[in-house]
């Protein structure tokens, strides 16, 4: 310690003139409000100047004194009276440093001064998190850089070459690694790898500044080698493990998921799974997975689930297509704004062997709202190209071809949702905005238009509303009929899709839960829960009430609509208030004819009733008896398959208990 | 003398430095007796400063090893300097450095520090302690340099051609101090130097590096009563059967054929061999006379046209 604290004290009185020019320079930056062509507050453009000018120093002190304190000594073999002394190596390594540290962060502190003092003893928290942010990273990055840099510059070695060679493809690997990663959207897994990437470079490299000082002593060539021998195989050993840790993190698969989100295609075997993988560093993975054979293919998991189209043999989504800057992410996680290129995605299920295919449909920022034609040829997008907060065109396209078919102005909206009624036909509801209402919830109603895709036309057809706020909408799958849930105005109405009229008054009062479809029949299904319990409801097509069936008596209860497991037979899920999830969930098989319940389950959730969340597709409910209707999830997030009638069951994956 | 002994103050042992390709030493092996004075020899680049940074842990050698006290000083170096005090080369303290500063860093590592005693020096010296290391002559930095190297009175003092550069005061500043020391306490001291004729008076054991290699290393004693140069005239007239054998009865370091007759520098010399020498026939006014440091060194490494053209 005698040696370092030595050492250290020498490299401070060596460099004192460093902390009387940051004494002035911080006099000047005090004086900055005094100049006439600044705009903002004295107090703020001193404080401003000051840590400007101060990290200005700290910066320029830690790379001028990390590049030439030890390497220049070391290269005119001055370093000599140092080893000549009984001072370790340890000692003369981290005493210079020590110092220089010590001059870089005193003269920032110097500089702070004069405004520190004139600003009453005060700094915004902003800019005092500025300054320490920098100030460390001056401190703890560019100073063992700069002397790292120092020792390879001044050796003069062909070994120069060399580790530039090196540099470049250890910079390639992690580069190339880094965007492998952000690709597939393991956007947490490769901020952590990053961090730990990071610290474990800047150890290498403060490690290797160590050792070019402590072998190679007063001969720089030496001190060179060192460096080299010690910096090298730990940045090229930590890109092999980042690459390798990369592989395996992109390698997950769906029996990796915990907690899963399951949306099953409305016919044939497919879904699609989404999760995060707590065995793989805990990033969220997307895939679509054939339940009957467990074959799965792995997307990015970018801004929207797949879609499937009606037929249920194509699946359609979005990806990313650019690079995004490394260093947003550090600082942003929450990388998925709406400036970012986007492109769509078709997979033809039926051709599993041709994978997953970009289509030229491209745009500048994810579309608010979009859907595909029953047969998944035909993309239809709300979207606005000038990146705005509302979109304001509505556009359909060919997706093999990427031609536009046909695309319209639309008024501004707060919500849009699409489906089309034929390949040529597309009904477009618009959530309009009516102002604030109720609880400073936005009053709304909903504009319904439809575009005649050959004849290139768009005609407002009828409205509904007002709403109170939040709306659900459903239609039956040829949306000739719509129910609208208005959670804020406490009330479930039908309406005629098309004009918009109101047919019937399906629910209203205060409910904890609420729900609807429209069965293969025609007839609705209702399920709700208050206060006196929880019940089923069947409504004819127009609306009648035809039957109600009670499941629970009683508050303290949840209920939600599963699928039509057969015709006339559907699944709902009842919970108590207390459990943890729908995972928790009591499955009852409902005979709307009869009225007759029949238990096929406990601690099971039906795919269909968590599948509804999020979908901009009013006309998704799955087929009659479809596989999409006998999935579901048990508490364990275990994917299962459950034939109602004989209560077989068939774990397609197996859970993972929740992290 | 085993250099794992802690009482040899300083030893090397079969040591080579290579830079790339150039070997600067090669398999060099000596030690330095407590209380000696030795000085070792060599041209420019003949290796004398890699050895001497490999005896102060300041450079790993490529082979062999270094000791200090019986200790690898590569290994032990912080600890060893304790006992060491350098004078390099290059006079080598931080430029903005007063000779006060420099003896109040050297202060805190010391704990037998003796101001007093540096003071006094550089008070003799006539160093201004208060100026600038960057700033002083370069006599007047090598007295501040060895100054501080005897500050805390090193049991070993080694000195890397502390008078290169210097001039004549300086020099004789520097060896009075040396000798002082040396009267004063005893302390081993190994040198490099091309001050021959200075260091011959104070040097007892004197090695001559010559292209990395040690050629000589020997008391200075032995050294100069072995080497002597004979001058003697060759009468050709006689009955001689052969000429140029009459010396070979010595190890002639070097011959030369001059006008007058042979001058010659051999290694073995004894009295005896030169009363046989001296009754050789065609051997007439043979003359024998002691030999300098330097006129040893230079027939050891120097004239190497001359070597075995007229042996």
């Amino acid at each position: 310690m005698r040696g370092l604290a030595a050492t250290a004290r020498r490299e401070i009185e060596e460099h004192r003139i460093a902390l009387l020019a940051a004494f002035v320079a911080g006099l000047l930056a005090a004086g900055a409000p005094l100049l006439s062509f600044h705009g903002g507050y004295p107090r703020e453009v001193r404080e401003a100047a000051a840590v400007f000018v101060a990290l200005a120093f700290a910066a320029g002190l830690s790379i001028s004194l990390g590049s030439s304190v030890l390497s220049r000594e070391i290269a005119n073999r001055r370093i000599g009276f140092f080893f000549a002394r009984p001072i370790s190596s340890a000692a003369i390594w981290g005493g210079k440093l020590a110092g220089s540290a010590a001059v870089a962060a005193g003269a920032a502190a110097l500089v702070l001064l004069p405004s520190f003092l004139i600003n009453h003893a005060r700094f915004s928290r902003e800019i005092g998190s500025i300054l320490l942010a920098g100030a460390a990273l001056a401190l703890a990055v560019l100073l063992p850089i700069a002397h790292a840099l120092g020792i390879v510059f001044r050796s003069r070695l062909p070994r120069l070459g060399a580790d530039l060679a090196l540099f470049v493809l250890a910079a390639a690997a992690i580069a190339l690694t880094s965007r492998w990663l952000i690709g597939e959207t393991a956007v947490d897994a490769w901020r952590r790898a990053a961090i730990a990437l990071a610290c474990l470079l800047l150890g290498a490299v403060v490690a290797a500044g160590f050792a070019a000082v402590a072998r190679g002593r007063a001969d720089i060539q030496e001190a060179h080698r060192a460096l080299s021998r010690l910096l090298w195989p730990v940045v090229l050993g930590a890109a092999a493990l980042f690459a390798a840790y990369a592989k395996w993190i992109v390698s997950v698969g769906p029996g990796d998921l915990a907690w899963i989100w399951v949306s099953p295609a409305p016919r044939g075997d497919w879904v699609t799974v989404t999760g995060r993988a707590p065995s793989r560093a805990g990033d969220n993975a997307l895939f679509l997975l054939e339940t009957s054979t467990g074959e799965f293919v792995k997307l990015k998991n970018g801004y929207a689930r797949p879609v499937f189209s009606a037929d249920g043999r194509a699946a359609v989504w979005l990806e990313t297509s650019s690079s995004v800057s490394f260093l947003s992410l550090l600082s942003r996680p929450e990388w998925m704004g709406s400036s970012r290129p986007v492109r769509f995605y078709r997979f033809a299920l039926g051709e599993r062997s041709a994978g997953p295919s970009p289509t030229d449909v491209l745009f500048s920022s994810p579309p608010r709202a979009w859907a595909i034609s029953s047969d998944g040829t035909r993309l239809a997008a709300v979207n606005d190209e000038t990146g705005g907060a509302s979109a304001n065109f509505v556009s359909v396209y060919e997706l093999s071809t990427a031609r536009l078919l046909a695309a319209a102005a639309i008024p501004p909206q707060v919500g849009a949702h699409l489906l089309f009624l034929t390949p040529d036909h597309l009904r477009i509801y618009l959530e309009e905005s009516l102002g604030r209402g109720a609880a400073n919830d936005v009053a709304r109603q909903l504009a319904i238009s439809e575009m005649d895709v050959i004849g290139k036309k768009l005609i407002e057809t009828g409205r509904m509303g007002p709403f109170a706020g939040f709306l659900v909408l459903r239609t039956d799958p040829g949306a000739s009929r719509a129910i609208v849930v208005d959670r804020r105005g406490r009330k479930m109405t039908l309406h005629d899709g098309r004009s918009g009229r109101q047919i019937a008054l399906l629910s209203s009062g205060e409910r904890r839960s609420r729900n609807a479809a429209f069965l293969g029949d025609g007839r609705i299904v209702q399920v709700e829960s208050s206060d006196t319990g929880t019940r089923v409801r069947i409504f004819s097509s127009d609306g009648e009430e035809q039957r109600m069936i009670p499941i629970r008596f009683g508050p303290g209860w949840r209920i939600g609509l599963g699928g039509e497991i057969l015709p006339g037979l559907i699944v709902v899920a009842v919970r108590s208030e207390k459990a943890a999830d729908w995972r928790d969930s009591e499955c009852l098989l409902v005979d709307t004819r009869t009225g007759q319940t029949r238990s096929i389950g406990e601690h099971l959730s039906p795919a269909v009733a968590i599948a509804w969340w999020g979908r901009h597709d009013p006309s998704w409910y799955p087929a009659a008896g479809s596989e999409a209707t006998r999935l579901f999830l048990d508490a364990r997030g275990s994917l299962i398959h459950l034939d109602a009638s004989t209560g077989e069951r068939r774990v397609i994956l197996a859970g993972h208990p929740s992290p | 003398m085993n250099p794992t002994n802690a009482s040899v103050p300083a030893a090397v042992e079969s040591l080579t430095v290579r830079y790339g390709r150039a070997t600067a030493c090669a398999d060099v092996s000596l030690s330095v007796a407590r209380g000696a004075v030795y000085a070792l020899l060599g041209r420019n680049g003949a290796g004398k400063s890699s050895l001497v940074r490999c005896l102060l842990g300041q450079q790993r050698p490529s082979s062999g090893r270094a000791m200090l006290f019986g200790e690898d000083v590569w290994k032990a170096r912080a600890r060893l300097m304790a006992r060491v005090g350098v004078v390099p080369e290059e006079p080598d303290a931080p430029p903005a450095m007063t000779a006060r500063q420099i003896a109040g860093f050297c202060r805190r590592l010391y704990p037998s520090w003796d101001q007093a005693g540096v003071d006094r020096r550089l008070e003799r010296f006539g160093v201004p302690p208060g100026v600038p290391f960057g700033r002083l002559s370069k006599g007047e930095k090598g007295e501040v340099v060895l100054a501080m190297a005897l500050g805390h009175a090193p049991e070993l003092l080694v000195l890397d051609d502390p008078t290169l550069g210097l001039d004549a005061v300086a020099r004789k500043d520097l060896y009075e101090e040396l000798i002082g020391e040396l009267a004063d306490r005893g302390t081993t001291v190994f040198l490099t130097t091309h001050d021959l004729s200075g260091v011959e008076g104070i040097a007892t054991r004197a090695g001559i590096l010559k292209d990395g290699r040690l050629v000589l290393d020997e008391e200075m004693e032995t050294l100069k009563a072995r080497f002597r140069r004979i001058r003697y005239g060759n009468d050709r007239s006689g009955e001689r059967s052969a000429f140029g054998t009459e010396l070979d009865a010595f190890e002639a370091v070097r011959v030369r054929v001059r006008g007058w007759g042979i001058d010659a520098v051999v290694s073995n010399f004894a009295e005896s061999l030169f009363e046989q020498f001296r009754m050789i026939d065609g051997v007439v006014d043979a003359e024998v006379s002691p030999m300098s440091l330097e006129e040893i060194f230079l027939a050891v490494v120097g004239e190497k046209r001359e070597e075995g053209k007229n042996t």
